[in-house]
């Protein structure tokens, strides 16, 4: 079936690349016009639009393999598309990524009825004093596009309410963000506090921030460091393997 | 409800992680030029004060961006809460 959304359509348009765009274009190939009303409402950012639609196709008796490839991915193709060709922006890219969490939450439980659960969890946040979260938030959407169920706690996160998060949660894994170096020893106190609590050992802790390296997170005995979100998403799987007691401390 | 397809599932996956990828690489690139809490309508969306931001025009519009994309924006970013 070929696109016959005009939204998406316009979308398409972006893709400038010929072989590109029949690439892209074939994701829609065997595609209801539901999936399609999906992805340019994802492309769009529009969370909500997003929710509706992907319930009324799983009342429809869409597959979640379908909605996920046809509707959710194939939609967040074309923001990688238009990200790299600088048509939008980071905080555009969060917001698509947004509306795809909000489809997500539709399929989760049919994931784990299926047998699936996620790889991990993972608590997120920028430590206490420090209002900067983009590269936290990165870390965050492709966290879960690995299968990760992540716990966002936000900015100016306290030790306790790490803490806190963790027990509550069960969490295998903790990452934590800063991007002054004023708020960068807050990382090392929160380390310190779930030390002092006694439950460092069930905890892997990973840090990022660009004024971070290698030498800081060992020195605060973090058990790894990720210069971005790849090599966060990579530290998260390293943790959760089995042989996880010798994973890396830096990837990337 | 049917199941999921559990080969399908980890293709899927594999190809969201790969857009993924692409856009971590991108974000990388261009945070080196721009600053990543200005969007495509060259507004802030940052939750701290940065010296570039200035007043909206209407209240619970995000603040404009007055920053160059020639200069580096880390400068102008606040520090403290």
């Amino acid at each position: 079936m070929p696109v016959t959304n005009e939204d998406l359509e316009s979308e398409l348009g972006y893709v400038t690349n010929p072989s590109e765009q029949q690439h892209i274009r074939s994701l829609w190939d065997e595609a209801d016009p539901l999936m399609q009303d999906i992805s340019v409402s994802l492309i769009k950012g529009d969370n909500n639009r997003v929710d509706q639609l992907t319930q009324e196709a799983l009342e429809a008796g869409f597959t979640a393999n379908t909605i996920l490839d046809d509707g959710l991915i194939a939609g967040m193709a074309i923001v990688g598309v238009k990200f790299r060709d600088n048509l939008i922006f980071v905080p555009e890219v969060l917001v698509a990524a947004r509306a795809m969490k909000a489809g997500m939450t539709h399929i989760e439980p049919i994931l784990s009825a299926s047998g699936i659960e996620p790889v991990g969890t993972v608590i997120m946040g920028t430590v206490k004093g420090d209002l900067h979260d983009i590269g936290k938030n990165l870390c965050i959407m492709m966290l879960r596009g690995a299968g990760f169920t992540v716990i966002d706690l936000g900015v100016d996160t306290s030790p306790e309410e790490f803490i806190e998060a963790v027990e509550e949660n069960e969490a295998g894994v903790l990452g934590m963000s800063a991007l002054l170096t004023t708020t960068m020893p807050n990382m090392g106190r929160t380390i310190d506090a779930f030390e002092e609590v006694e439950m460092r050992e069930f905890v892997k802790i990973m840090v990022g921030g660009a004024p971070l390296s290698q030498e800081f997170a060992d020195d605060m005995g973090a058990d790894g460091y990720g210069k971005d979100a790849i090599s966060c998403v990579e530290l998260a799987k390293a943790f959760m393997s089995p042989d996880a007691e010798h994973s890396v401390s830096t990837i990337g | 409800m049917e199941p999921v397809d559990q080969e399908k599932y980890r293709k899927s996956l594999g190809k969201l992680e790969s857009i993924f990828r692409s856009i971590s690489d991108t974000a990388s690139e261009v945070s080196s030029w721009r600053c990543p809490y200005k969007n495509v309508e060259d507004r802030c969306t940052a939750k701290f004060g940065c010296r570039n931001q200035d007043r909206p025009g209407t209240s619970g519009e995000l603040y404009l961006c007055l920053g160059s994309d020639d200069i580096d924006y880390r400068s102008a970013w606040e520090t403290s809460n």
